[in-house]
C-alpha cells in the first residue's frame, strides 16, 4: 500500500471496493475464457519466442542502437537521479519532499507501463549500472568481465530477494515514507549491486537488480523485443513474453510481485488490519509475516500446480515451475494495473509538482510547482472499478493463452490438455482472488 | 511512518488549533483540547465513559442524527479497537462526526482529508469531516498506528 505508506507521505483515500456484480462478472468471465481456450485452441504450439517478430524499419533500430543514442539515455538517468539526490540528501524530511513519491509512484509503479510500452526502459537508464560502465571505462576494464563467473544456476534469484527488500520496504518497514530509512535502503542497494558487478561483472545487474529485473519482466508483455540474432522487432506481446528466457529463480520473482501486491491489498482493509493489528507483536513483525505469508501462498501454490502439470501430463520435472513462470506475468501486471491505477494518477501528478521544489525552498525550477492535481479520475468510481476488473479479466486470459501454448509445446500431445489444469485452476484462484481482495477493499 | 507524519501533524495541530481560537474568538479555555467541532456534553460524556469501561456491551450503528452527520462511535482500549462496523458507508459531501474514547494519549488523523485532533486519555474526542471525494478513508491513530475505522464514501 503505497495506499497507506503514502496516505502519510503523499497521498490518502484509497479505491473503493469494486461492486459485487462486477466482480462476480468478472470471475464468470475468467471462469469462461479459461475453458473456452482449453477447448478450442490451437494444438500445436504457436509461439516462437525469440526467433519471432518482424524487423523494426532501419531508421528506428539504428537510432536504438546507436552509440551516441545510448549514452543520450545513460545521462537522462544520471541527470534525473542527481536531481532527485537533491531531494533526497539535502531536501527537508516533509511530506512535501518529493522521494517517497518518486521512488514508490514514479519508480516502482511507473516502470510498470513504461516498461509495456517502451520495453526494458530500467536497464537502459540504470544509474548504477552506468556508474559501473564508467569506472570501468576509467580503469580499462571490460565492464561485462568479472573476477568470477556468475554460476547460470542464480539466475534471477539475487532479483528476486531484491524484488523481497522492496516490497518489505514499501509495505513494511517502519518510517518507510522518511528520508533516513529511504536512504538507508537505497545505499544498501548501491553496495550490493557495484560490489557484486565488480565481483560478477554487469550481468550482476540483470540478475540481481530488483528494478531490472521488474522492468525486464513486464517488457517482455510489450510490442518490442530483440530476436535471435539480434534484430530489434516488433512482436506479438504473448509470443513476446514466450521469448522470456527461463532462468532459475523466475517463479520465486513472479511469486514475489503477485504476492505483495495481494498482500498490499489485504493489508490496506479493515477485514486483515484491524486483527492483526490486535496480535501481540509489532507492527513491523505482523507486517514481515503477513507479507511472507501472502507471498508463500502464492508461490506454494504455483509451484505445486507447475509441478502437478508435469505429474499428469506424464513429464515430471523440477524446472516447471520457471518454464511457466512466464504465463503468470500478465496476470501479475493486470492485478498490479488494477491495484495502482488511482495511485500513479493521482499520485504522479502529485509527485511531479513536488518534484519542482526538491529542496523545500519554495523553488519552482520544472514549472510544474503551481500545478493542479487532475483528480478527476478519483471522482469516476465506477470508470476505476470497470478498469480494474478489465485489467484483472484481461490479464488472466493472457494468462491462461500463454499458459496453453507453452502447454502443448512442453506436453506429449494427449496430455498436453490435462497437464494444464492445474495451472488453469491455480490461475483461477488468483483471479477470483484478486478480485475478493478489490471487493473487500 | 510517525516521524513525518507527526512533524506534519505538528504543523497541522498548530493551524487546527489556531482555527479554533479564530473560530471561537479566541477563546480556548485551558486544559481543553482544541476540537473544531462541538465536543460532547457531559451526559454524552457520561455514556462514552461507560461504554470505555464496558466495551462487552453493544455500540449502537453508525447512525444520522438531526443534523445530517454520520455519527460513528469508536472506543479504544489496550490497542484493541470497537467500532460498529469497521467500515462505515457515507455520501461524498456528507458530513462524518468521528467520536473517539481512547485509553491513552494520542493524535487522530483521518487519512486523505488531512484533519487531525489530539487524543487525550478516557476523554471523548469528537472530529468531523467531509469526504472530497470518491473513496475510502482511513481513520488511524498516529502514535499506536491503529486502523479505527475506514470510511467508504460513495
Amino acid at each position: 500500500m503505497s495506499g497507506a505508506v503514502l496516505a502519510h507521505g503523499v497521498g490518502g483515500r484509497q479505491d473503493l471496493p469494486i461492486p459485487f456484480g462486477l466482480a462476480l462478472g468478472g470471475a464468470a468471465a475468467a471462469l469462461v475464457v479459461s475453458f473456452a481456450v482449453l477447448a478450442l485452441a490451437w494444438r500445436e504450439p504457436r509461439y516462437r519466442g525469440a526467433a519471432a517478430g518482424r524487423p523494426l524499419p532501419a531508421s528506428v533500430a539504428t537510432l536504438a542502437d546507436a552509440a551516441w543514442f545510448r549514452w543520450l539515455l545513460r545521462s537522462l538517468g544520471l541527470v534525473a537521479t542527481a536531481y532527485v539526490l537533491l531531494a533526497v540528501l539535502l531536501g527537508p524530511d516533509l511530506a512535501t519532499n518529493p522521494t517517497a513519491g518518486v521512488v514508490y509512484v514514479l519508480l516502482w509503479v511507473g516502470l510498470v507501463p513504461a516498461s509495456l510500452l517502451l520495453g526494458p526502459v530500467w536497464k537502459l537508464v540504470n544509474p548504477l549500472r552506468t556508474v559501473h560502465l564508467l569506472a570501468c571505462r576509467a580503469l580499462r576494464i571490460e565492464p561485462t568481465e568479472g573476477v568470477l563467473p556468475l554460476p547460470a544456476r542464480i539466475g534471477v534469484w539475487p532479483g528476486a530477494v531484491g524484488l523481497f527488500a522492496f516490497v518489505w520496504l514499501e509495505l513494511v518497514a517502519p518510517d518507510r515514507a522518511m528520508l533516513p530509512v529511504l536512504r538507508l535502503w537505497f545505499a544498501g542497494l548501491a553496495a550490493v549491486l557495484l560490489l557484486g558487478a565488480t565481483i560478477f561483472g554487469s550481468r550482476w545487474f540483470d540478475a540481481a537488480d530488483p528494478f531490472e529485473v521488474y522492468s525486464g519482466l513486464v517488457a517482455r508483455l510489450s510490442w518490442v523485443g530483440r530476436r535471435d540474432d539480434g534484430v530489434l522487432v516488433a512482436r506479438r506481446p504473448l509470443e513476446n513474453l514466450d521469448s522470456t528466457p527461463v532462468r532459475p529463480g523466475l517463479a520465486a520473482v513472479v511469486a514475489v510481485l503477485l504476492g505483495s501486491t495481494a498482500y498490499d491489498s489485504a493489508a490496506a482493509a479493515a477485514w486483515w488490519a484491524r486483527p492483526i493489528q490486535e496480535l501481540p507483536v509489532s507492527s513491523v513483525v505482523s507486517g514481515t509475516l503477513g507479507l511472507v505469508l501472502w507471498i508463500g501462498l502464492v508461490a506454494v501454490t504455483y509451484v505445486a500446480a507447475a509441478r502437478l502439470a508435469g505429474v499428469l501430463a506424464g513429464t515430471p520435472g523440477r524446472g516447471l515451475p520457471d518454464l511457466f513462470a512466464h504465463s503468470v506475468v500478465p496476470i501479475v501486471v493486470g492485478y498490479i494495473f488494477a491495484h495502482y491505477l488511482t495511485l500513479l494518477v493521482l499520485e504522479g501528478q502529485n509527485t511531479l509538482v513536488l518534484l519542482s521544489d526538491p529542496l523545500g525552498t519554495g523553488a519552482n525550477w520544472l514549472g510544474t510547482g503551481d500545478r493542479l492535481v487532475d483528480r478527476s479520475l478519483a471522482n469516476q468510481p465506477t470508470l476505476v472499478a470497470t478498469l480494474q476488473v478489465s485489467a484483472v479479466v484481461l490479464g488472466h486470459v493472457l494468462g491462461i493463452v500463454s499458459a496453453h501454448d507453452r502447454s502443448v509445446r512442453l506436453f506429449p500431445r494427449r496430455a498436453a490438455l490435462v497437464g494444464q489444469l492445474p495451472l488453469l485452476a491455480v490461475m483461477v484462484l488468483y483471479t477470483v482472488g484478486g478480485l475478493l481482495l478489490l471487493f473487500a477493499g | 511512518m510517525p516521524a513525518r507524519p507527526r512533524r506534519r501533524a505538528l504543523e497541522l495541530a498548530t493551524v487546527l488549533a489556531a482555527t479554533a481560537a479564530l473560530a471561537t474568538g479566541c477563546g480556548g479555555t485551558a486544559g481543553e483540547p482544541a476540537v473544531v467541532s462541538t465536543g460532547p456534553t457531559e451526559s454524552e460524556q457520561a455514556v462514552a465513559d461507560e461504554e470505555a469501561t464496558t466495551p462487552a456491551e453493544p455500540t449502537p450503528p453508525a447512525e444520522e442524527v438531526d443534523d445530517g452527520a454520520t455519527v460513528v462511535d469508536v472506543t479504544v482500549s489496550g490497542g484493541s479497537v470497537s467500532t460498529p462496523q469497521s467500515r462505515v458507508d457515507v455520501e461524498v459531501g456528507a458530513p462524518v462526526r468521528l467520536v473517539v474514547t481512547s485509553d491513552t494519549d494520542d493524535e487522530l488523523h483521518v487519512h486523505g482529508v488531512d484533519v487531525e485532533q489530539p487524543l487525550v486519555a478516557g476523554q471523548p474526542t469528537v472530529l468531523e469531516f467531509v469526504p472530497p471525494e470518491p473513496g475510502v478513508y482511513d481513520v488511524e491513530t498516529h502514535d499506536s498506528q491503529l486502523l479505527l475505522v475506514q470510511v467508504a464514501a460513495r
